[in-house]
């Protein structure tokens, strides 16, 4: 069931969130010891609220579309009272002493928080091989990786444990999870979600967004959650729009920019199949396949990991000297950015500015972007390289390649799953101009499957 | 090439030279992809980072 059946049975009284939050308790419970998709549960939280979300209903209160709705938190966002990890040694028993944004505005919104989800350290890679808190699983494949960082929001999403739950993506982070456990994953343009209270990786990379089933609901999420927040130097005042509006209902005249470059090379195939699959639909639906050149994502990739590796060891630079309580990956990423020159850093910010300004042209062209979001589908737990048409390549470079460029520029970008008979998911990767995520949503809709 | 453990050395960070030989690499082919990109940079371009209007106000 979609967020948006849920609210409609909650309002004809078919159901009380009472119910469905026991509902979900059931799942996380029965799927935990298979899955390991949460680090702190909050049973009692979330009953509490529920009865709440119940009782406010019955008055004729109605906090919209997400009241009484279960749903998760990765675990970097601040939660007061609740420990908040980032998936660490170093904040294993961390207990905030005040709420992030997000958590405050879907609180406001009469939303039920399950818990804290699970994640790579600190956010800092895409395998949820935690080695503090257990590997998280794939739901489709418990060998295999859920992608991350936030891995175990994709899972429980995925798995029905939650109808969602927030994700932060600095690199891909929520939409490589999203493309591996075959869910929607939408990371909103720089600015349009607060930051604020949520425990960082990347200053100027990090993103807050929703994963979710289905494009439509990832709206309703967006609609509770963005918009202007003062205690976030980044945060945006361009107006917010109704991200849940009825699907456009027609892709004719849409003008769907197909790159020629990049996202062609080192495919898997049955990911190169669906894609070309989802194309052929589109245009027989009305669609214009545009093929256009975009700015060097290879290039943006280097960019986007000089400016990652220095921020990155800059704000964990005080916790350098317990070397033994990071993970060996994570350690391995720190000690890269400390050896960096700052003006390194400095050069990667300035060519940032000049991706950016390329990005701008291509909107005139295209309404959207469309590419594969993952040359691949999810890898093994414990697989270092994949084989992508007879060459290795490293999971990690791999499973970011096509989306951490999106990060720099600072776009809207939503993953949403492709039909396929891959037994693995794969995902559509949907890119927009800035602040367009209301037509990337209406879009979503009849491009996903 | 940047030698990676004389630099950890000068600025006493402390990386064991095992962990320094197993990053060497993939700092080494960062660096070679990432020079070559800095001809693009027109002289006047400042960085997508800058000082804040809060900033200096001290918000």
């Amino acid at each position: 069931m979609t967020i948006f059946q849920a609210a409609a049975s909650l309002r004809a009284r078919e159901v009380s969130s009472v119910e469905l939050t026991k509902e979900s308790l059931r799942r996380i419970h029965a799927e935990q010891p298979r899955l390991n998709a949460f680090i702190t549960i909050t049973e009692e939280l979330a009953l509490a609220q529920a009865h709440r979300a119940d009782d406010e209903l019955a008055r004729g209160i109605d906090r919209g579309p997400l009241h009484g709705i279960p749903y998760a938190l990765k675990d970097v966002f601040n939660t007061r009272g609740i420990r908040t990890t980032v998936g660490s040694k170093i904040f294993a028993d961390n207990i905030p002493g005040y709420d992030s944004a997000v958590f405050e505005k879907l609180t406001e919104a009469g939303a039920v928080l399950m818990g804290k989800t699970g994640l790579q350290e600190f956010a800092y890679g895409i395998t949820c091989n935690n080695p503090h808190f257990g590997a998280i699983r794939n739901p489709h494949d418990p060998d295999c990786i859920p992608g991350g960082s936030s891995g175990g929001s994709g899972a429980a999403v995925a798995a029905d444990m939650v109808y969602f739950a927030m994700g932060s993506d600095t690199g891909g982070s929520i939409r490589i999870p999203a493309t591996f456990c075959g869910c929607a994953g939408f990371k909103p343009t720089s600015g349009r979600v607060s930051r604020y209270g949520v425990m960082p990786l990347d200053f100027s990379l990090d993103h807050m967004g929703p994963l979710t089933r289905t494009a439509q609901d990832a709206g309703l999420v967006l609609n509770a959650i963005a918009g202007f927040d003062s205690r976030d130097d980044t945060s945006s005042r361009h107006p917010v729009d109704d991200y849940a509006g009825p699907p456009s209902g027609s892709l004719r005249g849409v003008r769907l920019g197909v790159p020629t470059n990049f996202y062609n090379e080192r495919v898997a195939s049955e990911v190169a199949a669906a894609f070309v699959r989802a194309l052929g639909e589109a245009e027989a639906a009305g669609a214009t396949l545009v093929p256009l050149s975009v700015p060097d994502p290879a290039e943006i990739n280097i960019v986007s990991r000089v400016i990652l590796l220095s921020e990155a060891s800059a704000l964990l630079e005080p916790y350098l000297h317990r070397r033994a309580d990071f993970g060996a990956d994570v350690i391995a990423l720190l000690d890269q950015g400390r050896l960096l020159p700052a003006t390194d850093y400095i050069n990667a910010q300035r060519l940032r500015r000049l991706y950016q300004r390329e990005w701008a042209k291509v909107w005139s062209d295209v309404d959207c972007v469309l590419t594969p979001t993952a040359p691949i589908t999810a890898p093994k737990i414990g697989q270092s390289t994949v084989d992508i048409a007879g060459t290795p390549e490293d999971v990690r470079l791999a499973s970011t390649r096509f989306v951490r460029a999106i990060n720099v520029i600072g776009l809207p970008a939503l993953s949403v799953p492709l039909a396929t008979e891959s037994p693995m998911p794969i995902g559509l990767q949907i890119i927009g101009k800035p602040f367009s995520e209301a037509a990337l949503l209406g879009l979503a809709s009849n491009l996903g499957h | 090439m940047t030698n990676w453990t004389a630099l950890a050395r000068a600025r006493a960070l402390d990386i064991p030279p095992a962990a320094l030989e197993t990053i060497a690499p993939s700092l080494d082919g960062l660096e070679q992809a990432f020079r070559p990109l800095l001809a693009k940079l027109p002289f006047t371009l400042e960085p997508a980072v800058t000082l804040s209007e809060s900033a200096v106000l001290g918000e």
